[in-house]
């Protein structure tokens, strides 16, 4: 926008201004979104205004829709809740590195980005859900033989909220590390040296050499 | 182990098929893969995320020819005579030259008699079944104890090719699929559309990767216990990072052992630790786990489509031998 008295005070712009603005941002125009979204941000009376738009567009579709702003404020407060009652899934660990041995880690990762979007549609590595964790316990109990003591499942359990602060000493016992790697970039490269030897087996699957490109890393340029 | 076997067997109404049977239908599919012209598009789904490819596999005498467009994300293209493999990426314009390590066929390849893969697994047959339009043959590779994944197999039912093939977990969930969703047999060869293409490399800038051939006891490890049903068929040492700028740390050559135990395999890399890169853990992407940890002053990465403990297992295994 460039009312320069608007960018300054935004609220004290004139109301019917901001409703004008609101309007025209419904309606579809990006021009009246810096004010509209100052508006919106800094005064009560524009979200309730904004959302008796679209309560007046909604109605005029189905009646169903009709209801007040409040009811929208207790679902977003209740889906706020939710969210922090859930597990974290993804699960960083802190990094003990001082920062310039950090930022020389992160530099590959931040080229490797556009491979993420290549190997990531087969690779979105995921955490085993409590339900494998459960599958587990029973497929190790029926196998005395194997030697894997419950300890090591550890390693299997999606980690609740406050362990994303959990630090992992890189040359501790793998054992007791509460850390998942995620979406690593530095894994593709030994996913895709991995998977260059399916035809070690007798059976081969047709096309994998394919299985092997899906997680081939794009050169970083 | 006991306990397993008699879950196995426990479980009624298998039609188990008999070793010979078994054999023929493994080498069917297995001859089909490598010597049939075929041409269709390959769905690969793991973990509710799909990718799909399309392919073509020709073959004249005893030269072999593979191309591979993957339809998804970047666009990059494979293709490979014989053991040389050429990854194209044209929006970058880096071709990655390779020179696969040739793997010797597994012994357990029927005609040997040698049949490691039905001491790992039995194989019940399941009926008719249909993929991508054709007829096929339901097969399910169940192993006989829990360090490996059960696969269920649809083949052709004329040429024996293998249409779609699922990895199970131990509950019979499927961890990933790789399926022909369309698939023409028998097409005409077309050998030059693939070599042409390997030539055609003007403005690209080609990067090589040669694996040298090692064993673990030439660097200096071993497993001081195998891993119950599982061989070293192949060790090499390579560059796990070809591509890399030279501006950017690379990481130092890896030692790479392969295991087998017939029908899936294990890959043990193995690298001298950096503090920066390495970080003890585990992930798994489809049937595909990983488990990360030290070993001295050295760092194991062991990846293959097994279960967790079997990996375990091998990292367990794995000593420094001087």
């Amino acid at each position: 926008m460039n009312d320069e008295d608007s960018m300054n005070e935004p609220n004290a712009a004139a109301p019917s201004r901001w409703r004008a603005q609101l309007s025209a941002l419904m309606d579809g125009d990006r021009h009246a979104a810096d004010e509209a979204c100052r508006a919106w941000a800094g005064d009560a009376s524009a979200r309730a205004d904004w959302h008796t738009y679209h309560v007046i567009g909604e109605v005029l579709r189905s009646e169903d829709a009709a209801c007040s702003a409040a009811s929208d404020a207790r679902f977003l407060v209740r889906l706020r809740e939710r969210l922090a009652a859930e597990p974290v899934v993804l699960a960083p660990e802190v990094s003990r590195l001082p920062v310039r041995a950090r930022r020389a880690w992160m530099a590959p990762a931040a080229v490797a980005a556009g491979f993420v979007a290549v190997a990531g549609v087969l690779l979105a590595t995921r955490l085993a859900t409590p339900q494998e964790s459960r599958d587990a316990v029973p497929a190790l109990a029926r196998n005395p033989g194997v030697e894997a003591p419950a300890t090591a499942l550890a390693g299997l359990r999606p980690l609740p909220a406050p362990a994303s602060t959990m630090a992992t000493d890189p040359g501790g016992a793998a054992s007791r590390d509460g850390a998942m790697l995620i979406r690593d970039p530095e894994l593709d490269r030994y996913l895709a040296a991995h998977r260059q030897y399916a035809n070690a087996s007798p059976l081969v699957i047709p096309g994998g050499v394919v299985r092997s490109a899906t997680v081939v890393a794009a050169p970083g340029r | 182990m006991l306990l397993w076997c008699a879950l196995a067997s426990a479980q009624a109404g298998d039609k188990l098929l008999p070793g010979a049977q078994a054999r023929d239908w493994l080498m069917r599919m297995h001859a089909a893969a490598t010597q049939r012209n075929y041409q269709g598009t390959l769905v690969l789904t793991a973990d509710g995320t799909m990718s799909s490819s399309r392919v073509a596999h020709f073959c004249e005498g005893s030269q072999t020819y593979e191309r591979a467009d993957v339809l998804d994300g970047q666009v990059r293209r494979v293709l490979r005579h014989n053991d040389r493999v050429v990854t194209l990426w044209p929006d970058s314009k880096v071709a990655h030259v390779e020179q696969r390590e040739p793997i010797r066929p597994f012994p357990a390849l029927p005609s040997t008699g040698d049949d490691e893969l039905f001491d790992r697994y039995d194989m019940v047959a399941e009926g008719p079944g249909r993929v991508a339009g054709h007829d096929a043959a339901v097969f399910l590779l169940r192993p006989r104890d829990a360090s490996r994944f059960a696969q269920r197999l649809w083949a052709e039912q004329a040429s024996g090719l293998l249409l779609r093939a699922d990895v199970l977990a131990q509950d019979g969930r499927v961890l990933e699929t790789t399926a022909f969703s369309d698939v023409a047999i028998g097409v005409k060869p077309q050998p030059d559309s693939v070599v042409s293409a390997m030539k055609k490399l003007d403005g690209y800038r080609i990067v090589k990767s040669l694996p040298q051939r090692t064993s673990l006891d030439v660097e200096g490890w071993r497993l001081k216990n195998p891993v119950a049903g599982f061989r070293q068929v192949s060790c090499i040492k390579r560059s796990l990072d070809p591509l890399a700028d030279d501006t950017r740390s690379v990481a130092a050559e890896v030692v790479q052992a392969i295991f087998s135990d017939g029908l899936t395999h294990v890959s043990l890399f193995i690298e001298p630790y950096q503090a920066e890169r390495h970080r003890p853990g585990a992930a798994m992407i489809g049937a595909t786990h990983t488990w990360m940890q030290p070993l001295g002053s050295h760092w194991l990465t062991a990846i293959g489509d097994v279960p967790m403990a079997t990996l375990k297992q091998f990292a367990a295994a794995l000593e420094r031998a001087r």
